[in-house]
């Protein structure tokens, strides 16, 4: 598939709120809570398409950005580096153990993420970078937007909503809802348990565009 | 002296220091108890605060060691290739083991543990599983975490192990200790100057690391340690230890504790050297007021002791004229009062001096005077002739009745202005009493004595002109020569007295010294001792002088009379021993001797066929003596005397003494038979009442009357008188001192009894007297 297309179509669906289906999420204090990590699961979709383009996990202004990364098993994710600066970058979650050494120019090749789960990401060099690829097994995951608001269009069938976000303290189980999409159908999850304070220095956006917002 | 004084409580010496001992000695004890007592608790308490310090200082020490190893963990675990190799534990342990172990001994840890995220032990210093049940979350936080392990106590520290430092997500832990014991050492006790101990008190005590060498631990471990905050004591091996504990941690409820302890001698080092230091300072201090003190105390009694000898000395009579120097006020008062008092003294010794040596009115020397300056002048020069003259005023007392005592100062002090005029410096004049007065020459020289005394009296030839009255005074002066008349002052003096005496009743102008003069000589004195034992010697003898009866031409008695002859002085007169005999009362043993050896001469006449009447002489002293009669009486009865033939002859004044007595007596010889005879009467003082009471049969007129009878007309008078006065009273007659035949005659004329005297017979012993009788019967018988 054309990138620019799905993008195009993709962020036309997320302005226009566009997507049959759409997924709330709210704290215990029923605040919106951004960038969980929502994805679709239904077994009988059998060839599942690998969705995108080879996302990236770049690292700006010591940072890693995105700061939450979701992306279909089997995806490759490149490394850039977009600071002037070393790092380098690992991760010792059984879902990936690697380390990459990126300089500014120094391109590293792209690497297969190949297992499910959460792969949780420092640099060696600066212990404040913190940054999180969450592996899931389906074409259909998304953040939530600031609104906590994620939407997707998605065939009608029975899925399987599940929720990640490094702060939800609440357990898998009950972040597990089922949903039944016919059509235009919503869905809302509302965290029982207190989010754990953000490591994150600043919100991050779910897009590099979010300065628009 | 110094002796007693010494240690004598009165001594003022010795009682200053005494006092100022006690003072230095309450004072020292004093501030010694209040500086010791102070001091120790000063340095008790210094040293509580050095044990806090200390305890502090250990505490730190341990809290940094926990720190640093909180720190070094926390790095280890931040540590790239530490997380891979824990994230890599399960498979590849040995490399874990061999990082972590370098790991250790980096850090300086005894032990370590490495947990994954769900508590499993991937590695540890440990190999066998004692550490199973270690859950290393607990031992979390800050502050120190203890873990025992095998009886081993490890003060630990642990860490999270976070793969993405800034995640929630815990990925494992490290847990990292070091070994209690190690936590105490070397460097602690160069730090604190300590031993330091950790220990859980138990029975035993439980010593998880001590500085203390084991000896020591040993006994720690059985003691009884208090964990109350303070300063404690043990003892070990006779060293007393200081201690102080504190809370290190807890462990499984139990406290753990650290223990300082110090050596008392070292704990209290300073104080015992700054005690040392003040004993000493004090002693010092002591010694040298003490020694002021003794300056102090010597400073008042040297002078006060000073001033004893002086006051001493001037009671001695020796006037001192050098005074301990001045030293305080005190003392120079006491000094000027002693010698201002020695002043007086010598003021009123001359005032004395001159009242006991000088006579007052005359200002002449007195008698005192006179007489030592005799003694003085004798003690001088041997060879010298010394002259003493005696002079006294004749009825001096009448010039003082008539002119009165005033103008009879005066007069004496006439006279002595003329006597002075006289000698001046060649004699020493003295008033020896009222109107007495004694002139010595003392080297006399060539002059007679009588010359001297000549020229003196002549002094006073010219009468005193006295306030108008015209005064004839006349002296009389006795003179005594030495060697001459005696060797001793007083004897001179003595003999210029007796020699005075004499003119006196010889109404001589002067008169030189004669033995003869001496009634009252020692000699005399001498002799009444030797009269007695005469007595028994049989020195006495009688003589026996007869009475002629002038009418019947008889011996019709005999007066005996008693002659002594001494061994020595030869013949001595009755006159020089009976007179004294009688003053002394010797003479009632020679009456007795008398009347016992006249009555046995009577007998031994009789029993020769002649009866002679005895007349012996009486004294006022045998009178008076009571037993005289009854001593007759025996002697009476002892010889066979009639008494018809025995007279006592008493004289007038016998009887004055004692009348009543004396006439009592009389009475009762009379009564006995005996006749009583007057002895020289005329010559005493009785009167004619007295005369009337007198149970006499016979007068014996005084041979002053009758020795110039044949010339003298006043005698003749006298003795008629007498003779008519005694028949007129029924008396016979005696007339003694009959001396010639005039006498006789004119006795016989005029009616007198009897005669005797040398016209008849002197008194003669037994053997001459028995051949005059004999004659005298011849002769009688012849011119009848």
């Amino acid at each position: 598939m054309k990138k620019p297309l799905v993008g195009a179509m993709l962020l036309l669906s997320s302005i226009c709120q566009a997507g049959n289906v759409e997924v709330w999420v709210f704290d215990n204090n029923n605040k919106p809570v951004v960038n969980v990590a929502v994805h679709l699961n239904n077994q009988n979709i059998v060839s599942l398409p690998v969705v995108q383009d080879m996302p990236i996990m770049d690292q700006i202004k010591k940072q890693f950005s995105p700061h939450i990364l979701v992306v279909q098993k089997n995806t490759q994710i490149r490394f850039p580096n977009s600071d002037l600066i070393k790092h380098h970058v690992y991760s010792f979650s059984p879902a990936k153990v690697f380390q990459l050494k990126l300089y500014k120019g120094l391109n590293a090749d792209p690497l297969l993420f190949s297992k499910t789960g959460v792969v949780e990401l420092g640099c060696n060099v600066h212990d404040s970078m913190l940054g999180y690829i969450y592996v899931v097994d389906t074409p259909y995951f998304g953040k939530t937007d600031a609104n906590g608001r994620f939407s997707i269009e998605v065939p009608d069938a029975d899925y399987q909503v599940r929720l990640w976000h490094p702060q939800i303290q609440d357990g898998m189980d009950s972040l597990l809802k089922t949903l039944a999409v016919n059509g235009r159908s919503n869905i809302s999850f509302t965290l029982q348990q207190t989010l754990l304070p953000s490591s994150v220095l600043y919100e991050q956006d779910t897009e590099e565009f979010g300065d628009y917002e | 002296m110094s002796k007693r004084t010494l240690g004598n409580i009165n001594s003022l010496k010795n009682r200053m220091m005494l006092i100022f001992l006690l003072l230095i000695i309450v004072i020292l004890a004093v501030t010694l108890q209040i500086v010791q007592s102070a001091t120790y608790n000063h340095s008790t308490e210094q040293l509580l605060r050095h044990t806090q310090t200390s305890m502090s200082v250990v505490k730190d020490n341990i809290r940094n060691r926990s720190n640093i190893l909180e720190n070094a963990l926390g790095n280890l675990v931040k540590d790239f290739s530490i997380k891979q190799l824990i994230a890599g534990g399960a498979d590849d342990q040995a490399s874990l083991i061999s990082a972590m172990e370098n790991q250790q001994n980096r850090i300086n840890a005894d032990i370590y543990m490495v947990f994954s995220e769900n508590n499993t032990l991937l590695a540890s210093t440990f190999i066998d599983n004692d550490v199973a049940a270690v859950v290393p979350a607990n031992f979390q936080g800050t502050g120190k975490h203890w873990i025992e392990i095998d009886q081993q106590f490890y003060m630990v520290k642990v860490s999270p192990v976070r793969f993405v430092e800034t995640s929630q997500k815990i990925n494992g832990w490290v847990l990292m200790g070091i070994k209690a014991a190690n936590l105490v050492g070397q460097e602690l006790y160069d730090l604190t100057d300590m031993q330091v101990s950790l220990f859980k008190p138990s029975k035993p005590n439980l010593i998880l690391g001590s500085t203390f060498s084991t000896d020591v631990l040993d006994e720690l471990s059985l003691q009884d340690l208090s964990v109350y905050a303070g300063l404690h004591m043990f003892k070990h091996k006779g060293m007393d230890y200081i201690y102080t504990t504190d809370v290190l941690g807890v462990l499984q409820d139990l406290s753990l504790y650290i223990l300082l302890a110090i050596p008392v001698e070292k704990a209290y080092l300073s104080y015992n050297s700054l005690l040392f230091q003040l004993v000493g300072l004090l002693a010092v201090a002591a010694f040298i007021t003490l020694f002021a003190a003794m300056i102090l105390s010597r400073g008042i009694t040297f002078p006060v002791s000073q001033l004893v000898k002086v006051a001493k000395k001037i009671r001695l009579g020796e006037y001192v004229t050098k005074f301990p120097s001045p030293s305080t006020n005190e003392i120079d008062e006491l000094s000027v009062a002693i010698s201002e008092m020695q002043e007086g003294i010598k003021t009123r010794q001359e005032e004395i001096n001159h009242l006991a040596y000088f006579d007052t009115l005359t200002t002449l020397p007195n008698r005192n005077q006179f007489s030592l300056h005799l003694s003085k002048t004798l003690a001088g020069d041997d060879n010298k002739k010394v002259t003493v003259l005696m002079m006294d005023i004749d009825r001096f007392k009448e010039i003082n009745d008539t002119v009165g005592h005033d103008v009879g100062d005066i007069v004496l002090t006439l006279i002595v202005d003329r006597l002075l005029g006289y000698g001046g410096n060649k004699a020493f004049y003295a008033r020896t009493g009222g109107d007495e007065f004694g002139i010595v020459f003392d080297d006399s020289g060539e002059h007679d004595p009588a010359e001297l005394a000549a020229s003196i009296h002549s002094v006073f030839e010219l009468p005193f002109n006295i306030e108008g009255m015209v005064l004839d005074i006349h002296t009389s002066i006795g003179v005594a020569v030495y060697p001459i008349d005696a060797q001793t002052s007083q004897g001179l003096m003595q003999c210029a007295d007796i020699a005075l005496y004499s003119c006196k009743g010889k109404h001589h102008p002067y008169a030189v010294y004669k033995p003869e003069l001496n009634k009252h000589s020692m000699q005399r004195l001498n002799l009444m001792s030797e009269l007695k034992e005469a007595l028994n010697l049989g020195q006495l003898e009688l003589y026996y002088q007869p009475k002629l009866h002038i009418k019947d031409k008889v011996i019709s008695s005999v007066e005996c009379l008693i002659r002594w002859n001494h061994p020595v002085h030869g013949f001595v007169p009755p006159d020089n021993f009976i007179p004294l005999a009688e003053q002394t009362g010797v003479i009632r043993d020679v009456t007795h001797w008398v009347l016992k050896e006249a009555l046995r001469q009577q007998q031994q006449w009789r029993l020769g066929g002649h009866d002679i009447a005895i007349a012996a002489n009486i004294s006022a002293v045998d009178l008076i003596d009571m037993k005289l009669p009854a001593y007759v009486a025996q002697l009476m009865t002892e010889f066979d005397v009639d008494a018809k033939l025995l007279t006592l002859e008493v004289t007038e004044s016998t009887v004055m003494g004692d009348p009543e007595s004396a006439l009592k007596a009389l009475n009762t010889l009379r009564d006995m038979g005996i006749s009583l005879s007057i002895d020289d009467f005329g010559t005493g003082f009785s009167s004619m009442a007295q005369l009337k009471k007198m149970p006499v049969d016979e007068l014996k007129i005084d041979m002053a009357f009758v020795l110039g009878l044949a010339k003298n007309p006043d005698d003749k008078v006298m003795v008629k008188t007498l003779i008519s006065l005694a028949n007129n009273l029924g008396l016979t007659t005696v007339a003694e001192g009959v001396e010639d035949e005039a006498s006789l005659d004119f006795l016989s004329l005029h009616g007198c009894t009897k005669a005797q005297g040398y016209f008849i017979s002197k008194p003669l012993p037994v053997p001459k007297f028995n051949l005059w009788y004999a004659n005298f019967l011849n002769t009688k018988q012849t011119s009848i």
